[in-house]
């Protein structure tokens, strides 16, 4: 196998597992939060964030460009909660406008970008989808950096939201500063989501948070057993999808990282549906 | 600073929501060690002022204080149990981890539970009778075996004063029952159970002090002065029969939430 001795296969698939593993841990957060979505809109959010980013700095710097994205992304959420909280509208309805809005603004200053002609711009119309083929070593530190900054956080802070996630108002007479703790949610979410647009772009990238936390939830029923096994199904279905893409010419990572990992959901509930069929088969 | 056989004094205690008048110059004193059902109609602020005595929220005017300091400073000291409806039970928890959340205050992330709060965890569990489910998800209880799980909870945390929004919603009437029993026998330890309370025709058999509002305050004391019959047509606006000391635990009224 050539694949294995190829070095940018290598670079690719460390970047992918990492955003993997962030994107599975935070999606386990949003799928108990019944709010997986948000993910969405964060990630079609992004897009503005970053297209802004380049036109201040010039630069397709992944550390820069993640930097507006993340910024970006919070914007959406807060616009989110700023509706919410003023209208009649409801969080899906409030969700769906500032996703194709946010989503609409980056097309509009990506064509800007283009039509202005401005050097270095070459690769950013891939992050629609991802180009995580054209990932370089310094992504990849990038995509560490932040994943490290991710798991920490999520660690130091875990019982924290745990409690603020089943229980607000108990998290509020335990002391938790629900502020806080919901500015770090947002903020980790936004994070996790900016370090994959390169890898499976603003459209594709909920996938990553959505997937493996919903794969996770049919087998377990405690939430840290819960983030442990959407870690492995992340890990598993980024190779998977690495793995596949690299395997042939010409075939786009993010996509085929995206369709593992529905397709270990698939297994996953043909599985259980499977062995709850063996069980109450036993029970007659 | 403390009043002798006065738990929570609630003073001229009034919230609004825009401009609607949700509670009006309440003043309040709740004895301790009893327990106290708060009463009326929908929409006639119990929920509110349960909400602002254990300090989730803060009223536009006058206090709550709780032994003479204001409640807000001293929140650990009560326990409220939501209504069933705001709780996701679908929320991957185990009974025992719901327990636990008594003791996130009082641990840093990285630490474990000492034995000491390891053992307060079982010793809640087992005065609830959950021993043997402390392992199921919250989900896979019954509605009294969640309520008490809950118990379970604010016991383990040492609470003093105990404050559950309608606690009878969606229970049969054995475990009810079962549920009145554990009341009393916290009541006897010395705690104070603040309740939402829905069931006219349960309610003289088991409350030491009622609260009958309809926005304001309408009485208080025991409840064969507070649940008579001009005063409840004061508040529902409609004349019962109250079958009063009687120990029928007919399913009546409104359960919906004010």
């Amino acid at each position: 196998m050539t694949l294995f001795t190829d070095p940018v296969f290598f670079v690719v698939l460390i970047g992918v597992v990492m955003v993997s593993i962030a994107a599975s841990a935070v999606g386990c957060l949003l799928h108990v939060q019944r709010n997986s979505l948000l993910g969405e809109t964060m990630a079609h959010g992004c897009l503005p964030g970053i297209y802004a980013a380049f036109l201040l700095g010039g630069t397709r710097n992944l550390g820069w460009l993640a930097l507006g994205a993340t910024l970006s992304g919070l914007v959406s959420s807060l616009l989110v909660d700023a509706i919410v909280a003023r209208t009649r509208i409801h969080h899906d309805a409030a969700m769906a406008i500032v996703l194709s809005w946010m989503f609409g603004t980056g097309v509009v200053l990506l064509s800007f970008i283009q039509q202005a002609n401005l050097p270095n711009q070459n690769g950013l119309e891939d992050l629609f989808f991802g180009n995580a083929a054209a990932m370089s070593w310094d992504d990849v530190r990038v995509i560490a950096a932040v994943s490290a900054v991710v798991g920490v956080l999520m660690a130091v802070n875990f019982r924290r939201l745990k409690v603020y996630l089943f229980d607000v108002e108990y998290a509020q007479m335990q002391g938790v500063k629900i502020t806080w703790v919901r500015a770090l949610l947002s903020s980790l979410v936004a994070m996790s989501v900016a370090i994959g647009i390169q890898t499976a772009g603003a459209i594709l990238m909920a996938s990553l948070l959505v997937a493996p936390a919903a794969t996770a939830r049919q087998w377990t029923s405690r939430l840290l057993p819960m983030v442990g096994v959407a870690l492995a199904v992340g890990v598993l279905g980024g190779t998977m999808g690495t793995v596949l893409s690299c395997a042939s010419p010409n075939m786009p990572t993010g996509p085929w990282v995206v369709i593992s990992m529905t397709l270990l959901f698939a297994m996953s509930v043909a599985l259980q549906w499977v062995s709850s069929r063996f069980e109450s088969s036993q029970e007659e | 600073m403390k009043i002798e056989g006065r738990c929570i004094d609630i003073r001229d205690l009034s919230v609004f929501y825009g401009n609607t008048k949700a509670l009006t110059d309440i003043s309040i004193s709740l004895p301790e060690a009893k327990i106290i059902g708060i009463m009326g109609p929908n929409g006639s602020g119990k929920t509110t002022l349960l909400k602002c005595m254990t300090g989730l929220l803060a009223p536009d005017r006058g206090e709550v204080l709780l032994e003479g300091v204001p409640v807000g400073q001293q929140r650990f000291r009560l326990s409220y149990i939501p209504q069933k409806e705001n709780i996701d039970w679908d929320f991957p928890l185990s009974v025992r981890d719901l327990v636990e959340m008594a003791m996130y205050a009082k641990r840093r992330w990285y630490q474990k539970l000492s034995a000491e709060q390891v053992q307060r965890v079982s010793s809640a569990l087992q005065a609830m009778e959950l021993e043997g489910l402390q392992d199921r998800q919250i989900g896979e209880l019954s509605g009294g075996q969640q309520q008490r799980a809950f118990m379970a909870r604010a016991l383990a945390s040492d609470a003093d004063v105990l404050v559950l929004d309608e606690p009878f919603t969606g229970i049969d009437a054995k475990a009810t029952d079962g549920l009145i029993q554990i009341f009393q026998s916290l009541r006897d330890a010395g705690k104070t159970v603040i309740l939402v309370h829905h069931d006219l025709a349960n309610a003289g058999s088991f409350l030491d002090h009622v609260v009958l509002l309809k926005g304001s305050l309408l009485a208080q004391g025991p409840p064969e002065e507070v649940l008579t019959s001009d005063l409840l047509v004061q508040a529902y606006g409609v004349s019962f029969h109250m079958p009063f000391g009687a120990d029928s635990h007919s399913r009546g009224g409104s359960s919906s939430s004010s």
